[in-house]
C-alpha cells in the first residue's frame, strides 16, 4: 500500500504541505480534491519522489520510496502529469513503447510480453487503429487516451494522475474517467487522481482525500466523506449534497448577490 | 535478428534482445557511410601538390609515389581528412545531445558559447602557463566549456522553457569570449600567433598525426557515450517529470550528459578550434534524411557532422590553392543558410 | 523637462572630458592646456601640436562620429522595433556594410570613394536580410521580437564570415583590411572620415527633425497615427537614416558594434522616452563611450594596441547578456518601451 506520513513540503520558503498523512486503498480509485493551491499536485509529485519532502516519508508497502531506485519505482508506480509534453515527431506507437522504458536492458528492447502489453493497452484506450499517427495530430481526448495507454504499459500496480480530464470537453471527461475507473475494476490497479471538479470526483471516485492548505481535512469512502460539513471546511462554501441517479451531487448555495455564500 | 514491424507500422531490424532499429535509419546510415568514404577518397586527390585520386588511393594501399607526393598524402591530406571527420563527428554528436537535453532544437555548442569557453581556457593555458604538458589541454578546455555551461545554467536555469532566449544568452557569451580570445592572442609569441589565429577561426591547419593521436581517445569515448546516452535521451523528449516517472534518473543523467557533450566539444576545440553551427545543423540534416530517435539519431547526426567537415575542408582546399581558408569559416558560411532553413521549419511546425 | 535637459549637459561634459583625455593620453602625455592651444592656435613647429593635430585628432574625431551615429541609431531602432536588443550591429546593418565594402574592394577592386556607397548598399542589404529571415523564422508570432534579434545575429555571423573569407582569399587586399574588418579607429582612416562624415551628419539631422514623431511612434504606432503622425512615412525614413548613417560609420573604420546597443540603455533611465532629449544625449554619450573605449584599446594592454572594435565587443557582449537576463529571463513580465 502507498502511504504518506506526516509530509511537509515547501517551494522555497512557502510551505505547501504541512504535516499531511494519507493512505491509498489498493484496487480503488482515490480522488484528491481541494481548492486551488491546497497541495494536491504537490502531494502527487511527492508520492512519486519528483519533489523531496522536508519531513515525513512516503512508503510503498512499508519501504520508503527514496530507498527504491528510480527504475524499480517506475515498475511499481506510474504517473501522468497535468501538462504532457510530446515532441511533434512522435507517433502514438512510439509514445506507448516508451512506457516500458524501465524494463529494457541497456542493449535490449521490448520482449514478447511487452509487445502484448502495448497492444492490450492500445485496445483498452480504444486507439488500436491510431498507433501510426502522430500524437500531435490527435484530438485532445485521443491524446489523453494515448498518454493513458503509455502509462498503462508501464505495467505498474499504482497509477498517479494529475487532472487527467482538465482540458477535455465534457463528453471526453466522462469517457476518460470511465476508462480510469475501469482500470481499478477490471485490472485491479490502484489509482490516485487529482480532480478539481468535486462533482466529477463524487461521481467516479471510490475513496476521497480532501485537502486544504496542505493538510488532510477528511478522508475515506466517497459517500461518507463528502458532506455539507466537509465541503464547508475545505472549500468555504455551503452546499447541498444529495443523491441523484445513484450519484452524489454537490450543489453550492448562492447568496442574494448571486455568488456562492462565503 | 529479423525484420519486424513496430507498433506504429515502421519496419525495423529486430535483434534477439528486443532492441530494434528502423530499416530506414539503417539505410540512411549506410548511405551516409558510403558518401563519407567517397568524399574522403575524393579529398585524397585534392590539394596544391599534383597527386590525383587514383595515385593517392593506390599509394594508400601500398604503391610507391614520389617523396613530395608522399609527404602531401601522408602528412597533409590524410591527417586533414581523418581529423576533420573526427572533429565533425564529435561536435555534431554534442549538438544532438544538447538539443535533446535542453529540448531546444536550436541548441549548438558553438552558439551557446561552450566552444568559446573551451577556447578561452586553452588560450589562458597557452599564454600564462606555457610550461604545462600538452596532455592537459583537453581537460583545461573541458573546464572552460563547463564554466560557460554553468554560467548559462546560473543565468537561465534548467527549467527555462524559452529556447530562443537561452540562445541569445549564449550568443552574448560567445561574442564576449571571442573578444577575450582576440585579446589573449596579443600575448602569444609571434611565431605561434598565425597558427593560433587560424585555430581561433576553426581550422584543420594544424592537422597532424600527433594531434590525431591526442584526439583519438576522446573520439573513441564517443562510442560508449552514444550507447549510454542514446537510451536516456528518448525519455528526455517527454519532459523531466515524465522521464523521471518512466524510471530515467534525470537528476543524475542530465548533468552526466551535459558533461559528456561539453567534453566532446572541448576535445574537438582542442584539436581544430570552434566549429559554430555544425552542432545545430547536422542533426537537422540527419532528420531530413531519415527521422530517428535515441542512439540512431546520435549516430546519424555524428555521421553528417563528419561528412560536412570533410566536405567543407575539401572545398576550401580545392578552391583556395594559395591560402588555407579556415574550415570553421566554411562551416559557418554553409551553416547559416541551413540554420535559417531550420528556423523556417520550426516556424512552420508551430503553426499547426 | 529641466531635469531632462541636465542629461544633455552632463553628456556634453562627459564628451569634453573624454575628448581631452583621448587627445592627451598616448605614447607621451600631453597636458590639457597644450591640447587646447594646439586646437585653437596651431603652431606647426611645436612637436606636441603636430602630434595632436595629425596623429590624435583624426582618430578622436572618427570615434566621436562613430559613437554618435551608432548610439542614435540604436536608440531609434530600439524605439521603432520596441526591442531592447535592437542596434545597427545586432540587426545586420554593420555586417552587411562590412561585407559590401570588402567584396567591393577585393572582388571588384573599387576605390575608396565608392566604398562609402558600397557600405550604404550593404547596410541596407544586411538590414533587409535580417527582416526577411525574421519573417521566415516566424516574426509574426513573436511578440517579444526574439526571432528578429536571433535572425540579426545569424545574418551578421554569415556576412562577417563571408567578408573574412573574401579577405583571406585575396592576399593583396588582406593587409589593407585585416585591421579595418575588426573595427579599428586609426588616423590612417582620416581621409575616409573627410569623405563620408556628411552622410552621418545628414542622417543625424534628419533623425533630430523627426524626433517628435519618433517619440510618439515609440510609444505606440496606433497612438502616434491618431495624433497626426504619418507613421508610414516617418518610420521608413528614420530607419533609412539610421541604416545609411551607421553604414557610413562602417565605411570609415570598420564595424564597431554594440555602442548602439549599450548607450541607449545608459541614457534611457535619465532621458526618458522623449527623443528630442534622448537623441542628443545618446549622440554625446555614444561619442564619449567610443572615445573611452579607444583609450582603453590603446593603453590598457600596453605594449600592445588593440582594435577598439574588440573592446566594444567585450563590453557589448556582457551588456547584451545582461539585457537578455533582465528583459527576457526574469520571472515577472517586463514591459519594454
Amino acid at each position: 500500500m502507498l502511504a504518506a506520513t506526516d509530509l511537509t513540503v515547501s517551494y522555497g520558503k512557502t510551505p505547501v504541505l504541512s504535516g499531511l498523512s494519507a493512505a491509498f486503498v489498493p484496487g480503488r480509485l482515490t480522488a484528491l480534491v481541494g481548492p486551488n493551491g491546497c497541495g494536491k499536485s504537490t502531494l502527487l509529485k511527492t508520492l512519486l519522489g519528483l519533489m523531496r519532502a522536508d519531513t515525513g516519508s512516503v512508503t510503498l508497502d512499508g519501504t520508503p520510496i527514496d530507498r527504491i531506485g528510480r527504475r524499480a519505482l517506475a515498475r511499481r508506480i506510474a504517473y501522468l502529469p497535468q501538462e504532457t509534453h510530446c515532441p511533434d515527431y512522435m507517433t502514438v506507437g512510439e509514445l506507448v513503447e516508451l512506457g516500458g522504458h524501465s524494463r529494457y536492458a541497456l542493449m535490449g528492447g521490448p520482449d514478447a510480453r511487452d509487445r502484448n502489453l502495448f497492444r492490450s493497452a492500445l485496445e483498452t484506450v480504444g486507439l488500436t487503429d491510431q498507433a501510426h499517427r502522430r500524437v500531435s495530430r490527435l484530438s485532445g481526448g485521443q491524446r489523453q487516451r494515448a498518454w493513458i495507454a503509455m502509462v498503462l504499459t508501464q505495467d505498474s500496480d499504482i497509477l498517479l494522475m494529475d487532472e487527467p480530464v482538465n482540458h477535455l470537453d465534457m463528453p471526453y471527461q466522462y469517457t476518460v474517467l470511465d476508462l480510469v475507473r475501469s482500470l481499478t475494476r477490471g485490472h485491479g490497479k490502484t489509482v490516485v487522481c487529482v480532480l478539481h471538479d468535486l462533482n466529477l470526483a463524487a461521481a467516479f471516485a471510490d475513496e476521497m482525500v480532501m485537502l486544504r492548505e496542505g493538510r488532510t481535512i477528511a478522508a475515506g469512502p466517497t459517500s461518507d466523506t463528502i458532506t455539507p460539513e466537509t465541503v464547508r471546511d475545505v472549500f468555504s462554501f455551503e452546499a447541498d449534497i444529495f443523491r441523484r441517479h445513484d450519484r452524489l451531487v454537490c450543489l453550492p448555495h448562492r447568496d442574494d448577490a448571486g455568488s456562492p455564500a462565503p | 535478428m529479423r525484420t519486424a514491424r513496430r507498433l506504429d507500422g515502421r519496419r525495423v531490424l529486430r535483434f534477439a534482445s528486443g532492441l530494434d532499429v528502423p530499416l530506414a535509419n539503417l539505410a540512411a546510415a549506410g548511405f551516409l557511410l558510403v558518401l563519407v568514404l567517397m568524399i574522403m577518397a575524393y579529398a585524397l586527390g585534392v590539394g596544391a601538390t599534383a597527386l590525383g585520386i587514383g595515385d593517392a588511393l593506390r599509394a594508400v594501399v601500398g604503391a610507391g609515389i614520389g617523396d613530395g607526393q608522399a609527404f602531401a598524402l601522408w602528412q597533409v591530406r590524410l591527417p586533414h581528412i581523418l581529423l576533420g571527420f573526427m572533429a565533425g563527428w564529435c561536435v555534431a554528436l554534442s549538438g544532438a545531445m544538447l538539443q535533446s537535453l535542453s529540448q531546444n532544437p536550436l541548441a549548438d555548442p558553438g552558439l551557446l558559447g561552450l566552444s568559446q569557453g573551451a577556447m578561452v581556457a586553452l588560450m589562458v593555458l597557452l599564454v600564462f602557463f606555457p610550461g604545462l604538458p600538452h596532455g592537459l589541454a583537453p581537460f583545461v578546455a573541458l573546464a572552460g566549456g563547463l564554466g560557460v555551461a554553468a554560467l548559462i545554467l546560473f543565468l537561465v536555469g534548467w527549467d527555462q522553457a524559452d529556447g530562443l532566449a537561452i540562445l541569445l544568452m549564449g550568443i552574448a557569451l560567445e561574442t564576449t569570449l571571442s573578444a577575450v580570445a582576440s585579446l589573449l592572442l596579443l600575448y602569444t609569441p609571434p611565431e605561434t600567433s598565425y597558427a593560433l589565429s587560424n585555430w581561433l577561426a576553426g581550422s584543420l591547419f594544424g592537422a597532424s598525426w600527433s594531434v590525431i593521436a591526442g584526439f583519438a581517445p576522446w573520439f573513441a569515448l564517443s562510442l560508449p557515450v552514444i550507447l549510454l546516452v542514446g537510451r536516456s535521451l528518448k525519455s528526455f523528449d517527454l519532459g523531466d517529470e515524465t522521464a523521471l516517472a518512466l524510471g530515467e534518473n534525470v537528476r543524475r543523467s542530465r548533468p552526466a550528459i551535459l558533461v559528456a557533450a561539453v567534453l566532446l566539444t572541448s576535445a574537438s576545440v582542442t584539436a581544430v578550434g570552434p566549429l559554430i553551427f555544425l552542432g545545430v545543423i547536422a542533426p537537422h540534416i540527419a532528420d531530413a534524411i531519415s527521422r530517428s530517435t535515441g542512439r540512431t539519431r546520435l549516430v546519424l547526426s555524428a555521421l553528417v557532422g563528419g561528412l560536412l567537415v570533410v566536405a567543407g575542408d575539401t572545398l576550401t582546399r580545392a578552391n583556395t590553392s594559395d591560402v588555407a581558408l579556415p574550415t570553421g569559416l566554411a562551416i559557418t558560411i554553409i551553416g547559416v543558410p541551413l540554420f535559417i532553413a531550420t528556423l523556417r521549419l520550426r516556424a512552420l511546425r508551430t503553426v499547426q | 523637462m529641466r531635469g531632462r535637459g541636465l542629461v544633455v549637459l552632463v553628456a556634453a561634459v562627459a564628451l569634453s572630458a573624454a575628448f581631452l583625455a583621448n587627445l592627451s593620453l598616448g605614447a607621451s602625455s600631453i597636458p590639457a592646456g597644450k591640447i587646447v592651444a594646439a586646437l585653437t592656435q596651431f603652431d606647426d613647429t611645436d612637436y606636441d601640436h603636430v602630434v595632436v593635430a595629425y596623429q590624435r585628432l583624426p582618430p578622436a574625431l572618427i570615434a566621436i562620429f562613430v559613437g554618435a551615429v551608432m548610439a542614435c541609431g540604436g536608440c531609434v531602432l530600439q524605439g521603432l522595433t520596441r526591442n531592447p536588443l535592437a542596434a545597427p550591429s545586432v540587426l545586420g546593418v554593420t555586417a552587411g556594410a562590412t561585407l559590401f565594402v570588402v567584396a567591393g574592394a577585393s572582388v571588384f577592386g573599387i576605390g575608396e570613394a565608392w566604398q562609402g556607397l558600397a557600405a550604404i548598399g550593404g547596410g541596407l542589404f544586411g538590414f533587409a536580410s535580417t527582416l526577411v529571415v525574421a519573417r521566415m523564422a516566424g516574426l509574426s508570432r513573436d511578440p517579444r521580437g526574439l526571432a528578429l534579434i536571433l535572425s540579426g545575429a545569424v545574418v551578421s555571423m554569415l556576412y562577417a564570415s563571408i567578408a573574412t573569407a573574401l579577405l583571406l582569399a585575396s592576399p593583396s587586399r588582406r593587409s589593407d583590411f585585416l585591421g579595418w574588418v575588426t573595427g579599428n579607429i586609426n588616423h590612417v582612416y582620416a581621409e575616409r572620415l573627410f569623405d563620408f562624415w556628411w552622410i552621418g551628419a545628414a542622417g543625424l539631422i534628419l533623425l533630430m527633425l523627426l524626433s517628435r514623431s519618433l517619440t510618439l511612434i515609440a510609444l505606440g504606432p496606433e497612438k502616434a497615427a491618431s495624433s497626426g503622425v504619418n507613421v508610414r512615412l516617418v518610420s521608413p525614413l528614420a530607419l533609412a537614416a539610421v541604416v545609411v548613417s551607421s553604414s557610413a560609420a562602417v565605411a570609415i573604420c570598420g564595424p564597431i558594434g554594440f555602442v548602439g546597443l549599450v548607450v541607449p540603455h545608459i541614457v534611457r533611465p535619465f532621458a526618458g522616452d522623449a527623443m528630442t532629449v534622448a537623441l542628443p544625449a545618446n549622440a554625446l554619450l555614444g561619442a564619449s563611450v567610443v572615445l573611452a573605449a579607444d583609450i582603453v584599446a590603446r593603453s590598457a594592454f600596453a605594449p600592445y594596441v588593440v582594435h577598439t572594435g574588440v573592446i566594444m565587443d567585450l563590453v557589448g557582449g556582457l551588456v547584451f547578456a545582461l539585457i537578455v537576463k533582465r528583459f527576457y529571463l526574469s520571472s515577472g513580465p517586463r514591459r519594454f518601451a
